[in-house]
């Protein structure tokens, strides 16, 4: 927090972190055009309802989380509850087939952590402020997310 | 994770990452428009004593860090604090290694145990001693020599008759004979996870020589690179005309040699990924950390290993990666993102 209020965090984080929170909607959303737009409006909306944002979470977190709302199509302004987290998927599986069937065969919430991790590229403890999950669920479920997709891969692929 | 760890996992998401488009906050606080809720002095007042409190204990933080970037009980990733005292002797003769679980708790544990002593371990799960919330960097013990005796004799007895086989990902490795044998099956395999991924736990107090945990300081890292596609990767050349300047420079006069790769059918076309790794001493890696911060555009990794990620300087708009790893003892590098 600064000073001045949200305002300023706010826009320092749009600055550093919009290009991650693109990147990610567009897995929700399927297009870049509409991953933006609701990058803006969450963005817009975190501006507006300041006093939502408790403190008791990081202020990208807190953004994420509007997105996904955003990006779900949820309505009013309360914040996303876990079970209303969207689902995530490769715009284009054609770069890498192996890997795209690999995640699409994970369950919805350890794709959704895998997207962020490398997507929005957040670490665990920003993983779980954004899924309402504790830190060492979350590296749990990347653990256990790695260890599927490295056996789906070595089976599909040949190690040398 | 083995050959797909968390970077490699990293490599290809970013080969698939949508090109997004461009930042315009003016639109954002447009579309905030104007019923945006001014705030109350009490508020403004909250915001206020909240920043001053934490630039207070950012600056108490700031003073302690100051003073205990000489002591090394704690573990640290990427390069070592300035004046830290490398762990010695530089080599060392491995009687033991073990790689898996860390019963308990999750993620890997990797341990490397000395004939001179020296347990090293590296966990990618918290700990009191560990570099972050997910990675402990690479940490240090010492046994006596009857220590690693007893630990070279659990494992050794732990097979033979009623052994079962160890699962995938599991990797123990003892020195037995005089040679370094993999072991294939024990008998109690949560037993010895356990007892391989905490020694303290078990061993008594009078089998170590100094059971206080501290960082491991290595003496040379290995620095190496690679580039997503891979489809240049194959020719060292090729790929290192790929890499910044200020890499090349510090590289160019390097032996290298080849990391690991595999094969995939990606595109339509099988490719092999490498990495091209040379060896350099702390102040040559420091030396090559610090020109490629003023590389220019660049993402930079360090939760698990200090690493960077360039867009190759051919236009092509691939991705180079450089990473650097710490040597161990018995001359290999650590690989701090398998598991």
């Amino acid at each position: 927090l600064t000073v001045g209020g949200l305002d300023s965090d706010l826009e320092d984080l749009y600055r550093r972190r919009q290009a991650a929170f693109q990147r990610m909607l567009v897995s929700v959303t399927g297009s870049v055009e509409s991953a933006r737009d609701v990058v803006q409006e969450a963005f817009a909306q975190a501006l507006r309802d300041q006093d939502g944002f408790r403190g008791n979470g990081s202020l990208e977190g807190w953004v994420w989380r509007i997105a996904f709302r955003i990006a779900s199509g949820s309505k009013g302004s309360r914040e996303l509850a876990v079970e209303e987290l969207p689902e995530v998927a490769f715009v284009d599986e054609s770069r890498d087939p192996v890997l795209a069937a690999a995640v699409r065969e994970l369950s919805a919430q350890r794709r959704i952590a895998v997207f962020l991790r490398y997507f929005a590229d957040l670490s665990y403890a920003e993983i779980g402020g954004v899924l309402g999950i504790a830190e060492g669920t979350v590296a749990a479920t990347l653990s256990q997310a790695h260890a599927q997709l490295a056996e789906r891969l070595t089976t599909n692929e040949v190690a040398v | 994770m083995t050959s797909y760890d968390d970077n490699l996992l990293a490599v290809r998401f970013a080969a698939l990452a949508p090109e997004t488009l461009a930042a315009d906050w003016a639109d954002v606080v447009g579309r905030a428009g104007n019923s945006r809720q001014t705030h109350s002095p009490r508020r403004r007042r909250l915001v206020i004593a909240f920043a001053v409190a934490t630039a207070l204990v950012a600056m108490t933080a700031a003073a302690f860090g100051a003073v205990r970037i000489f002591v090394q009980d704690k573990g640290f990733v990427g390069l070592p604090p300035l004046g830290a005292t490398p762990s010695a002797p530089a080599t060392g003769e491995l009687v033991l290694h073990y790689f898996g679980p860390n019963p308990g708790l999750y993620g890997k544990s990797r341990v490397w145990v000395y004939a001179d002593g020296r347990v090293i371990s590296l966990l990618d799960a918290p700990s009191p001693e560990g570099s972050n919330e997910s990675w402990t960097g690479v940490l240090e013990q010492r046994l006596t020599p009857d220590g690693v005796r007893q630990l070279q004799s659990e494992v050794i007895a732990a097979q033979g008759p009623g052994a079962k086989p160890l699962p995938d990902f599991t990797e123990i490795e003892v020195r037995d004979g005089g040679k370094l044998v993999p072991v294939t099956a024990v008998r109690d395999e949560g037993l010895i996870e356990a007892r391989l991924a905490d020694p303290l736990s078990w061993l008594p107090a009078s089998a170590w020589q100094d059971s206080e945990v501290k960082a491991y300081v290595p003496t040379t890292f290995g620095v190496c690179y690679g580039a997503w596609p891979p489809d240049q990767s194959l020719e060292k050349p090729r790929m290192f005309a790929l890499l910044p300047a200020a890499a090349q420079t510090l590289l160019g006069g390097k032996a290298s040699w080849t990391a690991g790769g595999f094969v995939m059918p990606s595109r339509g076309h099988v490719r092999r990924v490498f990495y091209y790794c040379s060896d350099l001493s702390t102040e040559e890696a420091r030396g090559l950390a610090s020109a490629l911060d003023q590389a220019g555009p660049t993402k930079k990794g360090g939760a698990a290993r200090l690493n960077y990620q360039f867009e190759a300087k051919d236009g092509s708009g691939d991705t180079v990666q450089i990473y650097f790893e710490p040597y161990l003892p018995h001359g290999e590098i650590a690989c701090s993102v398998c598991g």
